[in-house]
């Protein structure tokens, strides 16, 4: 018989693109020998707000359920970026997110976090997400920050 | 968007000056071109080195000798070593990750990083520590000449920073620092920044910034810091330590500034950012700034202030302002704290500041002036003693508030009063910022100072630790004749 996840709003299970809800490859085991269960994670509806600064992000570590809108809300008095740490620059990052439509392509260009800006991403799929700016920081130093999404 | 000030708040603006800023970063990416056949340079008096593949294994990198690029000898360059770079001009923005390395022009007026309005920084010290940068010059790159962040002991002497898009030469986030002998001009922000550091344990001497938005910049900087001996003018704005809290370690506090020669600071033609268009016209301006001692300058010929104590307004504010007694918290633990976001406005007003002993003249709107917006003035522990000047705003202020002693209600806080808010509506018809890549400049100086024996001296790694200041043996600058 199969079993289902229900109550939660924070699904552990799935990833999915940014406008949606998908299925993914892992699933849920119902304790019996051969059913499995998909189950699609969908935002959860909770915010969390990170302050871009200059020159730093607050807080610089961030833990948050699966599902979680992360806001990025640049109240410094300069531009900034958010770049995954393995995107080297505002044009690497266009071209990323131009061709990579998974839940870990994310981020956001720095004429795009010019002061009063802001920019949210909904974390679907469990992780360690390192990221930092490219003009006040290099990946891991200076300007940056990392969410863990459980 | 940029916030703008705006009139119709009841409150005095001293806005502040940060920046950093630039497209991103693709030092590694660069190259250099050398205009000229180098000359050899001279190896330390060692044993002979072992060369191989052509670099010498006696700690000095030379560049281009051994090294095409500034960036491939920094990149090659261990813990002590020596990058050497010879007279040319070099169309890079260098990145510094290693520690202890110092990197030298051998000419600082013909060792030139270019950036072509294209680059956006000369040099970029990303949490590397004890990194010295001599001896050179960096102009046109769009963001900084000079730039270290996040790191513990630094050292800028020696330098040219000329027509960059923020800073001149800028510690952000470092500790353990000095910045001396050398010479910034026109940018928009500031010649010379620290910020964000308490205790910034550092030291800025004998530079001179002009033609700047800024003399000197430092938003939530302070501690053990020291401004000296230096010259700033021809700024819109001479030197502005402020508060706020879209950095970190606010309030800005405990700065000694001290010696200076500060004068003409209303320059209409200057890159400019928007603060510096509203403190057009001050020598000295602390923007709720606490703690500081401002002593022994020679202050003169400011259509507003020579030494002014104002607040700054933050309208959209990140954070409550930090009582008194978290004001000796170091940086590195206020930082980590989780904000409280404030119902409305702060205002940080200037407190506890001391006033002393400088000499001040023509600075038309008063020599030196305190003021507020809503607090009582006599509440906010500033001091003045001891100063050689003909106006301050309110009148009698060193009658009113002298230092070693209690203030009080008593007196008349109010003639004469600096009406700072009267400088957002002034600042509508301020003459407006001109582009840093084409703003009149004065002929860029090919013959400043030269670090001594820069071909042959010794590599020494920034020092955490900054100098011993005999603040007690500065005396008043002599003024221009």
């Amino acid at each position: 018989m199969k079993s289902l996840l229900v109550g939660f709003a924070a699904v552990f299970v799935v990833v999915g693109c940014g406008d949606g809800t998908s299925l993914s490859d892992t699933s849920v085991s119902s304790g019996s020998d051969d059913e499995v269960v998909s189950v699609a994670v969908v935002p959860n509806g909770q915010v969390v707000d990170v302050q871009v600064l200059d020159n730093s992000y607050r807080p610089l570590d961030l833990t948050i359920e699966v599902g979680t809108e992360v806001r990025f809300d640049n109240k410094g008095r300069n531009e900034h970026n958010i770049l995954p740490d393995d995107v080297k620059s505002d044009a690497e990052l266009i071209e990323l997110l131009a061709t990579d439509d998974s839940p870990t392509a994310w981020g956001v260009v720095s004429t795009e976090l010019s002061p009063g800006d802001e920019y949210s991403h909904v974390f679907l799929e469990p992780g360690v997400y390192p990221y930092y700016c490219s003009i006040h920081g290099v990946p891991g130093k200076g300007m940056y920050g990392v969410i863990v999404v459980e | 968007m940029k916030k703008v000030l705006t009139f119709g708040v009841a409150l005095a603006v001293m806005g502040s000056l940060v920046s950093c800023g630039g497209t991103d970063d693709e030092s590694a990416d660069s190259t250099s071109q050398a205009t000229s056949a180098p000359e050899q340079t001279s190896a330390p008096d060692t044993e002979a080195p072992v060369v191989e593949d052509g670099v010498s294994d006696d700690g000095v990198l030379q560049v281009p000798q051994e090294f095409d690029t500034i960036q491939a000898a920094v990149d090659a360059a261990s813990a002590g070593d020596l990058v050497l770079i010879d007279v040319g001009v070099y169309n890079e923005a260098v990145q510094v990750t290693t520690d202890d390395i110092v990197i030298r022009g051998v000419d600082r007026n013909a060792v030139i990083l270019d950036g072509n309005f294209e680059l956006d920084n000369g040099f970029r010290v990303v949490a590397a520590n004890g990194v010295a940068i001599e001896n050179m010059t960096a102009q046109n790159f769009t963001k900084n000449g000079f730039f270290w962040t996040g790191s513990t002991g630094y050292r800028g002497s020696y330098l040219t920073a000329w027509r960059n898009g923020d800073y001149g030469i800028y510690a952000f986030d470092s500790v353990g620092g000095v910045l001396e002998y050398s010479y910034a001009a026109g940018s928009p922000d500031a010649g010379f920044y620290i910020g964000q550091c308490f205790s910034c344990d550092a030291v800025v001497r004998n530079v001179v910034s002009e033609h700047n938005g800024l003399g000197y910049s430092g938003t939530n900087s302070g501690g053990n810091l020291v401004i000296i001996d230096s010259v700033f003018r021809y700024n819109r704005a001479g030197i502005v330590p402020n508060s706020g809290s879209y950095e970190l370690c606010y309030p800005q506090r405990a700065t000694t500034i001290a010696g200076n020669l500060v004068y003409s600071n209303n320059q209409p033609d200057t890159p400019a950012i928007d603060v510096a268009l509203l403190a057009m016209g001050n020598g000295i301006l602390s923007a709720g700034g606490t703690g500081n001692v401002i002593e022994k300058n020679r202050v003169y010929d400011h259509d507003r202030t020579g030494i002014g104590l104002v607040p700054f307004l933050e309208e959209d504010a990140n954070d409550q302002i930090p009582t008194k007694d978290a004001w000796e918290e170091p940086c590195s633990e206020s930082k980590l704290k989780d904000p409280v976001i404030p119902d409305g406005p702060l205002l940080w007003d200037s407190i506890d500041n001391v006033v002393r002993d400088n000499v001040l003249d023509d600075n038309r709107r008063a020599d030196i002036a305190v003021a507020s917006a809503g607090t009582d003035l006599w509440t906010l522990g500033n001091c003045f003693s001891g100063n050689t000047h003909s106006s301050s705003a309110p009148l009698a202020l060193e009658s009113l508030s002298p230092c070693g002693s209690a203030l009080s209600a008593d007196g008349d806080w109010v003639s004469g009063d600096l009406v700072v808010i009267n400088w957002l509506v002034e600042v509508e018809s301020a003459p407006p910022a001109v582009d840093y890549k084409t703003a009149s400049l004065p002929d860029q100086p090919t013959d400043l100072e030269n670090m001594p024996d820069a071909s042959t001296a010794p590599a020494v790694p920034a020092s955490s630790t900054p100098p011993v200041v005999d603040l007690a043996a500065i005396a008043v600058p002599d003024a221009v004749s």
